[in-house]
């Protein structure tokens, strides 16, 4: 274990000293792109080099040498190939890389050799990580998020528990309402068809009282919100609100769609 | 490490300057590790001794800091080549190189021929 520690500290430290200091930016994407095309990289730097042994072989024999004399002065000049391509590599940065990688190895080894120490270390870790991110969450919803409606801390959900409110309820409690300054209703979960150029969609959607948006005081980017007395009375045409993914999604950002028909149907599902 | 005899009292070159001396080589145009090679050997008066293989480490330290940027090119023989040229940066840096390797060789001046101040 000391063998190994001392072995490679002297490299990354200096890696560290080399990348910290110049321009690092350039530097890193110098090596990002060796480390990606590493293969390409090396073939280059094989084929500078045998071109270059190559080139002087070429000259040698043009001064007068035999091809034999010639290529030994030519490897003689050039001194290790093998070397060359060794120091030229670490001019890539791949040595840093393998360090770490030798770093996360020895690091893992060590986790392993005592587990127990390792599972407290995890679990303690743990443990504060996920206390923080609940607390910070509950202070999140509670504090830093509010609803994207006009007055938030005002606004009450009724609901009778796990039992459903009809339409009708809804109106007996509007009438009886002395408590709150307005009701509003909405029922969630239906799933209706849009049929739109031949395609058929199950989509999400909602059915609301004629005052929703008013109440919540939400204005549509586009077009108009439903009127109270207007939209929902008995005999009105069905009107339709859509949220921007959908108008993005099915209609393609369409700036004309305000005002035109589309094809919704309630699906009637028969469960077996 | 003394290998072999070197033919005409030939130098090693003093760490940290095969640099430069790239730099200064490519400042008149882009030239491959041959030629590079040959270029700094003929213009020493073939004074320097230069490993060719040195060269090639040394154009990669270059190219990583952005002080010469490679192309790939057709050489004198018809031969794909790959061509080493000077950058902006590289210009900035071997003028500092140079600046600096003056001063020094002016300081060693001084201390070896203490007697001869004027230049």
């Amino acid at each position: 274990m000391g063998a190994s520690n001392c072995g490679h500290r002297p490299h990354y430290a200096a890696w560290k000293r080399g990348v910290l200091s110049m321009r690092w930016w350039r530097e890193l994407s110098f090596i990002v792109r060796r480390l990606i095309h590493r293969r390409h990289a090396e073939r280059e730097l094989d084929e500078e080099i045998k071109v270059h042994l190559e080139l002087e072989i070429e000259q040698n024999v043009a001064s007068g040498m035999s091809l034999e004399e010639a290529r030994s002065a030519a490897s003689r000049s050039f001194g290790s190939v093998a070397l060359a391509k060794e120091d030229s590599r670490d001019m890539w940065g791949l040595r840093a890389l393998e360090i770490l990688l030798q770093d996360l190895r020895y690091g893992l080894r060590m986790l392993l050799k005592s587990p127990g120490f390792c599972a407290v270390t995890v679990v303690s870790l743990g443990l504060g990580i996920g206390v923080n991110a609940t607390t910070f969450s509950l202070f999140n919803a509670a504090f830093l998020k509010t609803l994207p409606v006009d007055n938030p801390e005002g606004l009450v959900y009724i609901s009778r528990g796990l039992g459903v409110s009809s339409y009708l309820n809804y109106l007996d409690y509007c009438k009886g309402n002395k408590l709150f300054s307005v009701l509003a209703a909405y029922s969630s979960g239906r799933h209706v068809t849009l049929t739109e150029q031949g395609q058929v969609r199950f989509v999400k959607a909602e059915v609301v009282s004629g005052n929703y948006f008013s109440v919540l005081a939400i204005q549509p980017a586009m077009g108009r919100a439903f009127i109270e007395g207007e939209d929902d009375r008995l005999g009105a045409e069905p009107t339709v609100m859509i949220g921007h993914a959908f108008w993005r999604r099915y209609f393609n950002s369409d700036p004309g769609l305000v005002g035109k028909q589309i094809s919704l149907k309630e699906n009637k599902v028969t469960v077996f | 490490m003394p290998k072999e005899t070197r033919d005409g009292g030939q130098i090693d070159l003093l760490q940290g300057t095969l640099d430069m001396l790239i730099l200064r080589s490519l400042l008149f145009g882009s030239l491959h590790g041959h030629s590079l090679a040959h270029h700094i050997q003929s213009t020493s008066g073939d004074v320097l001794k230069v490993d060719h293989g040195s060269l090639y480490p040394a154009l990669q330290r270059l190219e990583r800091r952005g002080w010469i940027t490679s192309t790939w090119g057709t050489s004198e023989n018809n031969r794909r080549a790959k061509y080493y040229r000077l950058t902006k940066e590289g210009r900035k840096q071997l003028i500092a190189e140079s600046s600096k390797w003056e001063r020094l060789t002016a300081a060693i001046a001084r201390i070896m021929r203490p007697g001869r101040e004027e230049c």
